[in-house]
């Protein structure tokens, strides 16, 4: 049987930019694909307990690590791990949480980001001075753990002529957190600035030209 | 003989300046052009008939002027020559293309321009606004290979002779994870040659195969596209006399779990079915991807939160659990945290809250019936999952064309994290941390399309063990310290499916099954139970006339059990906790006792039009009551428009009194069946495909129940009921990535322990139910879910007093009014994501739940200082994250 042939679907695919050279396809952003980082964090939290009232300000810190996905030019999705820890003159005290968290690019393309996060938490505070230890001490604390913040990705070595993405980003971040965690509530800020890797895509899902779309990833 | 398509086409790689805009407020005329334009629809040119019957090959290079809503409006011949000239000559040759020096004489350039006339194509954008664009395009008339050369001999190399039409470049493609063959994918290989390219083409037949001839060699880029795929970019390299074989696997853009092979609608017969499939039920969130938990989040379902189904106001044990038409005795692991069911060997699940069809019955309740895969592996297949709770094993394999095996089996070690974070300070001691486990077999053998064999084996076994260091904190009447429980059942079950013509059907089902039950505390009280059932159905449907069906069948059950209890008389529905003496003791032992209960049913499908009508009958024996029963059912379905179905029905039920209520030094022996009229009108509005809204009013009454009475009847039939509520279930099929449900219930359950007292409320009436239930897919495979339920608290029977027990040395509780309190409010949000990475073979998703997400206290009951003046609200399962894998091949 006689065939006819079809040319040219992928002419247009993988030909030249079709118009004059100014005519480009977009470079691609840097933050895409999964991303895994760590940083630490200063944190200013106060504590209410149900039966000792408020604990006053905490000042202190932590290390976060996260990892997860961009999945759109909008909205990222992962895990994040927290540990936080604060004192002032009576009282030392921490927590751990476990969260699911979700990144919104309100502007597409851009390297700002609105982040939030829920999950679970567990920690505690404790008297700074053992002596002055009551039978009415706070109890431990478990329950969910929320966070909403901002943070922006810097990406020193991205090159986006070489139509590759992903890589080293210093990210900068402002949370504020709440770990209502049974008869003791906590809640406060904090600032950091982490280290993230990003992935990328992988080449096959951007549009590229041909001298680019057959380089191996 | 494979399909094959070969091309030969010419890379134009000058550039195109842009067209003047015709849209409003264009981009700037150096805006990049952000997506190129692609074809719609395309249209074939007609070979000129001369030039096919003379072997005349050509290639016609055309520009097309491409307007902003993507339809071609001008055409331009650049150039016209023969097709040979970019191929080799042995292609050439092989091809029988015979050059051409004028095609236009043959009438190529007329065919070509005319079609692309003709097409239409996806408009070229600059910054996300359509733009024309001037495109090159050749349009390539090859004459169809010669006959292909027989293959190799099998087992030799695969080195191709030289020759005309040699295949030196072949593949299979195959989608990523599930390895399925990818059909109808365009497969490009191409490279420049000089100032021109030349490229070739090939759609991969129903094998998933692509091939091509005569391949010059040297590195070709290979271009695999697919609709719904991401493009696959690589390169091979092409030997000389040798044959390049290779499988690639392009991957999917979204693997969406939903996506199901729809063999057929069911045709609804009943006022209310709901059907899920296991797709849709194990990523519902809160429910541990379990296909019974799920059924709580449908309408008319009470929130039990202790692994029991409770529909629309019936006791736990009224509602049916069938696997497959085979009733088995233990839905749930204990506790209720899992079913015996793992998702892998349910295909789906039927559910009836009520005005169920005449083939179940021994129910007042709903039914719930759990239908087991009906395997179809075109090659081996497996899962495996591992959670913070169990792990699970699911594998599956054809034998031959026409038949299949699997086997799947599970087990818990939730019990060894408790026991591993309970403090050694506790009361409380696991000896043996609880531990559960199921294993199945399954298997199908269709040798022709008259005949189906099916089997399915499940076994289930649980226990634990627990040491109470101080017994006497618990309660003083508490003498033993050891407290040990296991169950187990095996189920065996052979499924013959005869199919003579399509007017009818018959189902023979037989199934055997042993059921052991073993709880002791310590010496002080001992349930032991050793179970064999034999249960036979057969359902034979004929269509007699196009507008009636008639199904005949036949249920038989019987039991060999023999039970040995020594324990207090257990408390029933209605009665408070907390006033059991358990020093009181009762024993009974029964060794050899059968039973057989027979039923033969018969029920009828009629059509008028827009009317369906399914009238039927069971009739029952009891042997254990020596009782009949006759209940009569019917069903009405009338389809007001093509979006709206009013429906109705009404019918009797019969049940038997649960096990142990008929015993002679626990319950009655004279009591007889519990019996129930179940009401149901409502309506179904389908606005579009993938959403349906459906509205029932339901009502029921309940006769003879079984009530404590004094003794020495202990039991009898003297109790009733009434239910009524409607339900609302709001369906948004899977569209569009989002699928999900809402669903409200208003009800009232009711029960009245004697005649002349006052109705009192049901344990687990529960005024207001809502349950949200939805998942969205987005991109990269992931997926978020969430659940969340508002449910009315339970009734419950406050204690106004207590009085002082000098024999026992306790406070013995004054009970107010029946079920005269009722619970705070419950409400729970459970949230679930779910990543899934994709390779070649195999597909890993990873999966975080976290149940209870915003950590409500919710109240389950309470715990009661020991003169009952205090009381502390014992609280349900706080928040807890599950975390798990699972890998699929």
């Amino acid at each position: 049987m006689m065939r006819r042939i079809l040319a040219l679907l992928f002419v247009l695919a993988m030909s030249a930019p079709l118009t004059a050279s100014a005519q480009e396809l977009l470079k691609p952003a840097a933050r895409q694909g999964f991303y895994i980082g760590g940083g630490l964090r200063q944190a200013l939290l106060t504590a209410t307990d149900d039966d000792i009232g408020n604990l006053g300000l905490f000042l202190g810190g932590g290390f976060t690590l996260r990892f997860g996905q961009v999945v759109n030019d909008l909205l990222g999705v992962g895990l994040a791990i927290n540990n936080t820890g604060g004192s002032n003159d009576e009282w030392a005290g921490g927590f751990g949480a476990l969260s699911l968290e979700m990144q919104l690019t309100p502007l597409p393309g851009e390297d700002f980001a609105v982040r939030g996060a829920i999950g679970v938490g567990g920690g505690g505070v404790t008297r700074s001075d053992p002596e002055l230890e009551t039978d009415d001490e706070p109890s431990g604390a478990f329950g969910a753990f929320y966070t909403l913040g901002v943070s922006y990705e810097l990406f020193p070595w991205y090159e986006a002529e070489k139509y590759e993405t992903g890589g080293f980003a210093f990210t900068g971040f402002l949370e504020g957190f709440f770990f209502p965690g049974g008869d003791l509530v906590t809640g406060g800020v904090m600032l950091g600035l982490e280290v993230t890797y990003w992935f990328g895509f992988q080449k096959n899902r951007l549009e590229l030209p041909p001298d680019a779309a057959f380089v191996e990833d | 003989m494979k399909r094959i398509a070969l091309v030969s086409l010419a890379l134009s790689l000058a550039p195109v300046a842009a067209l003047a805009q015709a849209v409003p407020e264009p981009p700037p005329e150096d805006a990049p052009i952000t997506k190129l334009p692609k074809i719609k629809q395309f249209v074939e040119a007609i070979y000129p008939a001369d030039a096919l019957r003379d072997r005349i090959a050509a290639q016609v290079v055309l520009q097309i002027d491409l307007s902003a809503e993507g339809t071609v409006e001008d055409v331009i011949v650049v150039s016209s020559s023969t097709a040979a000239e970019t191929l080799s000559a042995t292609t050439a040759a092989a091809l029988g293309v015979v050059r051409s020096s004028s095609v236009a004489d043959w009438g190529f350039v007329s065919s070509a321009t005319t079609a692309v006339a003709q097409m239409t194509f996806e408009p070229a954008e600059a910054g996300g606004v359509p733009v024309p664009v001037r495109i090159p395009f050749t349009y390539n008339f090859s004459l169809p290979p010669p006959p292909l050369p027989p293959p190799p001999p099998v087992g030799t190399a695969t080195v191709a002779e030289p020759g005309p039409g040699i295949v030196n470049l072949s593949g299979t493609l195959r989608e990523r994870g599930t390895r399925t063959l990818v059909v109808g994918a365009v497969v490009t290989v191409f490279r420049n040659e000089g100032e021109e390219a030349s490229g070739f083409e090939s759609v991969t037949n129903d094998e998933g195969r692509f091939e091509f001839f005569d391949l010059q060699p040297g590195e070709w880029k290979v271009l695999a596209e697919a609709p719904g795929y991401y493009p696959l970019r690589t390169a091979e390299t092409v030997v000389v006399n040798q044959a390049t074989d290779v499988t690639y696997y392009i991957e999917k853009g979204s693997y969406n779990p939903y996506e199901i092979v729809v063999e057929a609608t069911r045709v609804k017969k009943e006022v209310n079915r709901r059907t899920l499939t296991a797709a849709e039920i194990v990523r519902v969130p809160g429910t541990l991807g379990d296909p019974v938990q799920v059924v709580e989040n449908l309408p008319g379902v009470a929130r039990s939160g202790g692994g029991q189904i409770i529909v629309r106001g019936s006791g736990p044990g009224d509602t049916g659990v069938y696997v497959d038409g085979v009733e088995i005795p233990i839905i749930y692991h204990f506790g209720g945290l899992k079913s015996v069911l793992p998702a892998d060997v349910i295909e789906s699940i039927d559910f009836y809250p009520g005005n169920f069809s005449v083939k179940y019955g021994r129910a007042t309740g709903g039914i719930f019936d759990g239908h087991i895969r009906r395997l179809k592996p075109d090659q081996v297949h497996g899962a495996v999952d591992v959670s913070l709770l169990d792990a699970s094993l699911f594998l599956e394999a054809p034998i031959g064309e026409d038949a299949a095996i699997a086997v799947a089996g599970r087990r818990s070690y939730i019990g060894n994290v408790i026991s591993a974070v309970t403090p050694d300070d506790a009361n409380i001691a696991l000896v043996n941390a609880p531990v559960y486990y199921d294993y199945h077999l399954l298997a199908n053998w269709r040798p022709s399309a008259k005949h189906e064999l099916r089997g399915y084996f499940l076994g289930s076994d649980a226990t634990f063990e627990l040491l109470f260091e101080n017994p006497a904190e618990f309660s003083t009447q508490v003498q033993s310290s050891n407290l040990s429980l296991g169950t187990s059942f095996q189920r065996g079950t052979v499924e013959y499916n005869y199919t003579p013509n399509s007017k009818m059907r018959n189902k023979l089902l037989g199934a055997v099954g042993h059921d052991k039950a073993e709880f002791r505390f310590g010496e002080q009280f001992r349930f032991l139970l050793d179970f064999f059932s034999f249960q036979v159905r057969n359902a034979f449907d004929w269509e007699m006339e196009d507008w009636l069906t008639v199904t005949f069948g036949l249920d038989y059950l019987s039991t060999l059990a023999d039970v040995e209890v020594l324990a207090p008389f257990p408390p029933r529905e209605g009665e408070p906790v907390g006033n059991t003496d358990v020093r009181e003791t009762l024993f009974t032992r029964v060794e050899g006792q059968w039973t057989h209960n027979i039923a033969p049913y018969v029920e009828a499908v009629m059509e008028f039009g827009d009317l369906q009508l399914v009238p039927g009958v069971r009739f029952d024996y009891f042997q254990d009551t020596d009782s009949f029963s006759v209940d009569p059912r019917i069903v009405a379905r009338y389809a007001l428009t093509k979006e709206w179905t009013a429906k109705a029905g009404v019918g009797i039920v019969h049940q038997a009194p649960q096990p142990g209520e008929t015993d002679p030094v626990f319950g009655n022996p004279n009591i007889s069946l519990i019996r129930g009229v179940q009401y149901s009108v409502g309506a179904e509005w389908q606005p579009l495909d993938y959403i349906k809204v459906d509205g029932t009013l339901f009502y029921k009454d309940l006769y003879d129940l079984v009530v404590r009475v004094p003794a020495p009847l202990n039991l009898d039939n003297i109790g009733v009921g009434r239910v009524y509520g409607l339900e609302l279930f709001l369906e948004h099929k899977f569209h569009e990535n989002f699928r999900g449900w809402l669903t409200y219930t208003l009800n009232r359950a009711e029960r009245r322990d004697a005649p002349g007292q006052p109705y009192r409320l049901f344990d687990f009436d529960q005024t207001h139910i809502v349950a949200l239930v939805a998942s969205y897919i987005l991109p990269e495979n992931w997926e978020l879910g969430l659940r969340w339920r508002i449910v009315s608290g339970n009734p419950y029977t406050p204690f106004i007093d207590a009085v002082y027990n000098d024999a026992l040395d306790q406070y013995d509780p004054v009970s107010g009014p029946v079920n005269s309190g009722r619970l705070p409010l419950f409400h729970q949000l459970d949230l679930r994501v779910d990543k899934s990475w994709v390779f070649d073979y195999w597909k890993l998703t990873a999966y975080l739940s976290l149940i209870n997400s915003y950590n409500r206290g919710n109240t389950e009951g309470f715990q009661y200082s020991f003169d009952y003046s205090q009381r502390t609200p014992i609280q349900g399962l706080p928040i807890f994250p599950i975390l798990g894998v699972r890998g699929e091949f």
